[in-house]
């Protein structure tokens, strides 16, 4: 009897099994059939493509998409941007669609095996080297140029806007590849990102003005620590916090900006020379500040190891404020924006003057585009008409459709005299519904970075109405934050995107990531005093030379020199 | 007349030594599995502000809606379950009769084989070459893609072929064929009942591994629509979590959008991917005790 069961199971899962492998082979099939008749009305409606210039298309293109479907967004083929973009077009969007957790290692994949879609497209996705790879050496992907010239309207109105563009998408071959992001023209709050957001009630509460020297700074470290700033009798204030792994939230970022220049490229552009930082005298008289602070406790010890959720646990500490200081790069990192009480104490700190009187924090002057947001491969039939696609997010109309949402439903025309992020700029649309942090739904009328291309500043058109200090006027606030820091910019020139060529490119990854690894650690060290700076400034300079820094900024020397 | 015997004074204070360290590490270990699941009922606010400790602080579902709200989620489930079912299935079929040809002494290439075998586990092809074989043959973006290149396991084999030897004694085989069996029948008959115990093994071996499988169907699939849970779940909590230090640009309205959706989801979503397998576990584990009972009495 058992036997006579067992032989049932395995033939009833030998038959299941089969059923699948039929289903799948037949709708394997029908695929190939569905696929070579696209391919033959693609070949069919190029030619009435190629005629009726725009959108829509009189007749139907299939053109095959590798997408990043992003978690905070629902299944693309029922977002509403994706669903009017194929209706506004009339092109059909074959997607393949990638996590985006691995979407890079699974386009490689893609890439390295030959079967690939029409058009590659994911913000940030290729960087220059992949377009250098891709581009130049294995043509799998194709050159734009005459496409942008003869179709990209609004690429060449950005072009416009911003000379340098055009010159920092052309690879080392003369061709463009691809068409990078810029976030709303790639100007914002995200021009200077070492921020310090302080406490101004902890300022009142012990007495003391803004801090505008290192010295002052420490002062008022020292009172927030001891004089009880937050009023409830126990010394569980925390003066400075921060976070590390994330997005400029390390505290010594902004601290060692008061010595002198410091990034985390570790150099800099000074008219055409480029500059070393690590191995400079004002970065050991920062580190010994610094250390002087963590050593008296006014530094959180686990701001060098906490991630940006356990920093804003820090800043939303219920009931009671605990962080008297905190650097990151925006201020929503750190706590919740909609706890107005909160959020409205603390305030952006003005770069600090240090002991020699240099002051300065690192500002991008410039907006700078790199690497490809959107490529077209050499299995695509129709460029022309994926160059158009393109072109659309090249522009207000369709950036803000994809990112704020729908007219009359998340935004509508602005009214008359309201005015943009800058107070200048008369005002074309206004919010209707602002996302905060409380909406957790996925997006289903916007996609967030599944597309963004060449954007002009539309975030600046939008009114800002009522009181900046509202968190739907975040990104207003963060904006006036980082103009007031615009008077403090550091003297050093924005880098432009540099291409390094061929053995360069590996060399230099390799070195980079070699001397950041290095670095980041030593300067935590130093700063914890594990490392004593003025014993192991030596031996840290000797790594720094056996690690090849200076091979490193020559490199960058030598290609910026060549570009 | 059954009398207890009296406990001594020093082997009061020796057992009560032993539950104390047996209670300190209940807790170590209980105590995680707790404020997950205390997590996952508080409320966002309580859990951003880290005011939960033990039990959950201002009590709701708002995680869970979110989880069961999100429709990615529910597929990537069914996906998951059609995954660990077929694959378990296939797998056990294919190792199961793998071990038992191994296992039999007579079987002239046994040597060739297993070692042919071996050198699977220490030299792969590669993920290119793999990528590229299943693409030729059409099974990318397929269930077979994920269930099918894993089927046999060869360390699974040879702990099943090792089980076979050692546990069913060979004259059960003599048996059999004095009573006219041949090899297929000595194996459904006689081996296959008789290896209960390294059944359910393989069985959770590769459940687990089809659960909790994410590479292989990162790279062999390429619709959303059968994305195993586990992709669904990294994808959601890695999103904030990305390495922004070399970041050109930062939307905020984006980054705060998806800082508050993973910090929502992060524990409800922990407990919904691995409750199946808890609430599976002890119906397989008492084979697992049968297991390590089997061939410790020798008689």
């Amino acid at each position: 009897m058992k036997f006579k069961k067992l032989i049932a199971v395995f033939l009833a899962a030998a038959m299941v099994c089969g059923t699948c492998a039929c289903g799948s082979s037949v709708e394997g099939t029908e695929k190939d059939v569905d696929a070579a008749a696209s391919e033959s009305t693609d070949t069919g409606s190029s030619a009435v493509a190629g005629e009726s210039e725009g959108f829509p298309l009189a007749e139907p293109v299939t053109i095959s998409v590798f997408a990043i479907q992003l978690s905070s967004v629902v299944d693309l083929e029922q977002n509403t941007v994706f669903q009017e973009l194929e209706e506004y077009t009339n092109v059909n969007l074959d997607l393949t669609l990638v996590p985006y957790d691995g979407a890079s290692e699974k386009l490689n994949l893609m890439l390295a095996s030959g079967e690939y879609p029409d058009i590659i497209m994911g913000c940030y996705l290729l960087s220059s080297q992949d377009l250098e790879k891709y581009g130049t050496e294995e043509q799998i992907l194709i050159p734009l140029n005459d496409l942008i010239e003869e179709y990209g309207i609004h690429i060449k109105e950005r072009w416009a806007e911003h000379p340098n563009w055009k010159d920092e998408m052309t690879s080392s071959d003369g061709s463009i590849y691809g068409i990078p992001t810029a976030d709303s023209g790639g100007e914002g709050h995200s021009d200077c990102s070492y921020k310090m957001w302080i406490n101004t009630e902890w300022l009142d509460a012990v007495g003391m003005d803004m801090p505008q020297t290192t010295d002052e700074f420490r002062d008022v470290l020292m009172a927030f620590k001891n004089d009880d700033p937050n009023d409830n009798g126990i010394m569980d204030e925390i003066p400075l916090t921060g976070a590390t792994n994330t997005w400029s939230a390390d505290p010594y970022l902004f601290l060692l900006n008061a010595f002198g220049y410091f990034d985390t490229n570790y150099y800099y552009l000074k008219d055409g020379v480029v500059n070393s930082i690590l191995d400079k005298d004002y970065v050991k008289e920062g580190l010994k500040y610094v250390h002087d602070l963590y050593e008296n406790g006014l530094i959180d010890p686990a701001a060098f190891t906490q991630d940006e959720s356990q920093m804003s646990a820090v800043g939303n500490n219920a009931d009671t404020i605990i962080a008297g200081a905190a650097t990151c790069g925006h201020v929503g990192m750190f706590l919740d924006i909609n706890n107005s009480e909160r959020y409205n104490q603390y305030e952006i700190m003005m770069p600090l003057e240090g002991t020699d009187g240099y002051i300065g924090i690192p500002y991008r002057k410039s907006a700078t585009v790199n690497g490809a947001s959107f490529v077209i491969t050499d299995k695509c039939q129709n460029p022309e008409i994926a160059i158009q696609i393109a072109d659309l997010f090249c522009d207000e109309e369709w950036s803000v459709r994809a990112l704020v949402g729908k007219q009359s439903d998340s935004w509508d025309l602005a009214d008359e005299g309201t005015y943009g992020m800058d107070g200048v700029t008369p005002a074309k649309y206004k919010y209707l519904l602002f996302n905060t942090m409380v909406d957790a739904n996925q997006s289903v009328d916007k996609w967030d970075n599944t597309l963004r291309l060449l954007e002009p500043n539309w975030k600046n058109l939008f009114a800002v109405e009522g009181d900046i200090m509202d968190a739907t006027n975040y990104e207003a606030r963060l904006y006036a934050d980082t103009v007031k820091l615009k008077a403090y910019a550091a003297d050093a020139d924005t880098i432009p995107p540099l291409t390094y060529a061929g053995d360069d490119s590996t060399t230099f990854s390799q070195l980079s990531t070699a001397i950041k690894d290095y670095a980041s650690n030593a300067i935590v060290e130093f700063i914890t005093g594990t490392r004593d700076i003025d014993n192991g400034w030596d031996s840290y300079l000797a790594d720094l030379n056996r690690l090849g820094y200076q091979d490193m900024i020559e490199l960058v020397q030598k290609t910026y020199d060549a570009r | 007349m059954q009398k207890r015997i009296k406990l001594s004074k020093e082997d009061r204070i020796y057992l009560g030594i032993v539950y104390l360290f047996l209670g300190i590490f209940t807790v170590c270990t209980l105590y995680p599995l707790i404020y997950v699941v205390s997590c996952s009922f508080s409320s966002p606010e309580a859990l951003v502000q880290g005011r939960v400790f033990f039990l959950p602080v201002e009590p709701g579902l708002q995680g869970y809606r979110a989880v069961l709200n999100n429709t990615r989620v529910w597929r990537g489930y069914l996906n998951t379950i059609i995954y660990t079912v077929f694959g378990t299935v296939l797998g056990v079929m294919v190792t199961i009769i793998g071990a038992y040809v191994l296992s039999r002494k007579e079987f002239p290439p046994r040597k060739v084989l297993t070692a042919i075998f071996m050198v699977t586990i220490f030299f792969g092809g590669g993920t290119i070459p793999t990528y590229l074989w299943l693409n030729n043959m059409k099974m990318l973006n397929t269930i077979w893609a994920i269930i099918l290149p894993g089927a046999f396991n060869v360390w699974l084999a040879v702990v099943g072929r090792t089980f076979i030897q050692s546990s069913i004694p060979e004259e059960l085989f003599e048996a059999t064929s004095l009573d006219g069996g041949d090899y297929i029948q000595y194996f459904s008959r006689v081996v296959i009942p008789l290896a209960k115990p390294i059944l359910a093994v393989l069985a959770l071996n590769f459940a687990l591994g089809h659960w909790n499988s994410y590479y292989s169907a990162l790279l062999y699939l390429n619709d959303a629509s059968k994305y195993p849970l586990q992709i669904v779940l990294r994808d959601i909590l890695i999103q904030n979590t990305v390495d922004l230090t070399n970041v050109v640009g930062v939307d905020v309205n984006n980054a705060l959008h998806n800082q508050y959706l993973s910090e929502l989801l992060k524990y409800s979503l922990i407990i919904v991917s691995s409750l199946p397998l808890l609430i599976v576990y002890p119906f397989i584990q008492k084979y697992f005790i049968k297991g390590v009972m089997i061939g410790s009495v020798k008689g």
